[in-house]
C-alpha cells in the first residue's frame, strides 16, 4: 500500500469516527413500559379473538377519558400504568345488544412494583413494572395474564385477556 | 618502336618511385595494460546515459538474514493518547486520556501496557435524562507487532492486540417520566451506578520519528465487548478505553523514546552489513587515493567515468 493509500484509508477512517460520533442513538423498542394486552379466547386451545363495541377506560382518570369508545374489530389495547401508585385499575364495558349492561362490565386491577430503569442513550429511563398480581371480575373475562411477570419497553404484548366465548362465536360480539 | 619501349620503361620506373611506402619508426611498451573496454549498455540491456568501464554486480544479496536485526532490549517508549480531545472538541461526548508505555524486543514485538482515565457526560436532545460517567480508570495489555522490524526504529508500522479492563460508576439524572394518559410526571436519579467490563481490541498503527526523540503515533482500533456489562438499574453507555456503542475507534499518541541503545544497534547493524558478500574489485586496482569510480551510472547523479 502507498503513501496515498494509507492516507485514504486514515481519512476514511477518521470520517467514519466522526460520522459514528454524530449519529443519533436510535431506539428500536419502545422509549417507555407501555403494557399492550391482547384479546384471546379461553378455550382449551386459545385464539386470538377481535372483539367489537367496546370500551375500555381507566378508573379515576383525569377527565374520565377512555382509550376504547366502542371500538369495533379490536384485537388489542395499550394499557398504560400510574407511574405514582403500585395499582392501576381498567374497566371493560361491552356495547353489544345481548351483554349491553353495565353490570355486566368487567374491572381489572394491576398490582405491580415500578423499578426504574436506564435502557441506553436512545430509549432513554423507564419503569419496569414487576407485576405483582391482578384482580378482576369473570363477568364477560375468563381470566387475565401476564406470562412475563414483568412488563418492559419491549414491544410486545405483555398482557393477555382470555374472553368467555360460545361454541358458535369465538367471543362477545367476536368476529 | 624502340622510342615506345623508352617511354613504357620510364613510366615504369617513375611508378615504382611513387609506390614506395614512408614508414615512421614507434617505440611499442608491451607492458602497458590493455584499454578498458567502454559499456554502452547495462546488465539488463538498457543504453546507459554514458558509457562507463564497469558495470556493478547486480543482485549480489545472496544470504538474507531472517531474524531479528536489532538487539532484544532495544528500547522503551512512552506515550500520551489525546484523540478523544479532538472528538470531543468535534462534539462527541466522551473522552478516554491515557498514557502508554511499550518496551522493544529486537524492534519487532512490542509488549504494551496502557493506563487511563475515562469520563462522559451526555443529555441528549430528545432523552429524558442526564448521563454522567464519572472519570474513571481503565487499563489495557497487549502486543504490537512491527511489520519494519529490520528497518530504522523511528519508522513503525505494527498490528497489535489489547485487552481491557475497566471498573467504573456513572449516574443517571433528571430522569423525567410521563404518563398522558393519567397526567402524572415523575423524576428521578439513578445514582452511583457501578459496572465492570472487559474487551478486546484488535489495531494497526503507524509512529513516525518527529524530532529527537519525540515521535507521533496513529492506531484504529476495532473492539468488541466480552459481555454485556450492567450497572444495578442500567446499562452503561460509556465505557471508559472502550467508547460507547460504535465498533470503531482510534488512538493519537505524542511518544518519547528512552535509552536507546544506539551504539549497540549500530554494531548489529554493521554486523548485519558485513556479513554480505563484498563485489569482487576490478582487475587493476586505483590507487587508494584516487575516488572510487567504476559504478554503472543507475540514475543522473551517479559517478560516472
Amino acid at each position: 500500500m502507498g503513501k496515498t493509500g494509507l492516507t485514504c484509508v486514515l481519512t476514511l477512517f477518521a470520517a467514519l469516527l466522526l460520522l459514528e460520533g454524530c449519529t443519533t442513538n436510535d431506539c428500536n423498542d419502545n422509549q417507555n413500559s407501555l403494557p399492550l394486552a391482547g384479546f384471546y379466547s379461553s378455550q382449551a386451545v386459545p385464539q386470538a379473538i377481535s372483539v367489537d363495541s367496546i370500551s375500555v377506560y381507566g378508573l379515576r382518570a383525569p377527565g374520565d377519558s377512555l382509550l376504547l369508545d366502542s371500538a369495533k374489530n379490536v384485537q388489542e389495547v395499550y394499557l398504560p400504568f400510574r407511574i405514582d401508585e403500585p395499582t392501576t385499575t381498567y374497566v371493560l364495558s361491552y356495547h353489544q345488544k345481548a351483554i349491553s349492561d353495565s353490570r355486566l362490565n368487567d374491572t381489572v386491577t394491576f398490582r405491580y412494583r415500578s423499578e426504574p430503569y436506564f435502557v441506553s442513550i436512545g430509549c432513554g429511563a423507564i419503569y419496569r413494572y414487576v407485576m405483582e398480581g391482578i384482580d378482576y371480575t369473570t363477568h364477560i373475562i375468563d381470566s387475565v395474564t401476564c406470562p412475563e411477570g414483568v412488563i418492559t419497553n419491549a414491544p410486545m404484548q405483555n398482557l393477555r385477556i382470555y374472553f368467555r366465548v360460545e361454541e358458535s362465536e369465538e367471543a362477545p360480539g367476536a368476529q | 618502336m624502340r622510342r615506345l619501349i623508352l617511354i613504357f620503361a620510364a613510366l615504369a620506373l617513375a611508378g615504382g618511385a611513387l609506390a614506395q611506402r614512408v614508414i615512421t619508426p614507434v617505440k611499442t611498451d608491451d607492458k602497458k595494460p590493455a584499454e578498458k573496454q567502454l559499456y554502452y549498455y547495462d546488465l539488463h540491456g538498457e543504453p546507459l546515459k554514458e558509457p562507463v568501464r564497469f558495470l556493478a554486480e547486480l543482485d549480489t544479496v545472496t544470504n538474507v538474514r531472517s531474524g531479528p536485526v536489532y538487539p532484544l532490549l532495544n528500547g522503551l517508549t512512552l506515550g500520551v493518547n489525546f484523540f478523544d480531545g479532538i472528538l470531543m472538541a468535534a462534539g462527541q461526548k466522551y473522552g478516554s486520556f491515557d498514557v502508554s508505555a511499550d518496551l522493544s524486543l529486537h524492534n519487532w514485538f512490542f509488549p504494551v501496557a496502557e493506563v487511563g482515565i475515562g469520563f462522559a457526560k451526555n443529555t441528549p436532545e430528545y432523552g429524558n435524562f442526564t448521563y454522567k460517567g464519572l472519570p474513571s480508570v481503565y487499563a489495557k495489555l497487549g502486543i504490537n507487532y512491527n511489520f519494519l522490524y529490520k528497518s530504522n526504529p523511528d519508522y513503525q508500522f505494527f498490528f497489535g492486540l489489547r485487552f481491557g479492563f475497566s471498573a467504573f460508576s456513572y449516574d443517571v439524572t433528571d430522569i423525567t417520566i410521563k404518563s398522558d394518559y393519567w397526567g402524572q410526571t415523575n423524576t428521578f436519579d439513578l445514582p452511583r451506578q457501578n459496572a465492570t467490563a472487559m474487551f478486546g481490541e484488535a489495531l494497526i498503527g503507524l509512529r513516525v520519528k518527529i524530532a529527537g526523540p519525540i515521535s507521533m503515533g496513529w492506531t484504529a482500533r476495532f473492539h468488541g465487548k466480552f459481555g454485556t456489562p450492567k450497572g444495578q438499574d442500567s446499562q452503561p453507555w460509556f465505557i471508559p478505553g472502550y467508547g460507547a456503542k460504535s465498533p470503531l475507534a482510534a488512538t493519537f499518541s505524542i511518544c518519547y523514546s528512552l535509552g536507546w541503545p544506539k551504539s549497540k544497534m549500530k554494531e548489529k547493524k554493521e554486523d548485519a552489513d558485513s556479513s554480505l558478500p563484498l563485489p569482487p574489485p576490478p582487475a587493476d586496482q586505483p590507487d587508494e587515493t584516487e575516488p572510487p569510480a567504476t559504478i554503472a551510472p543507475q540514475s543522473d547523479d551517479s559517478p560516472t567515468l
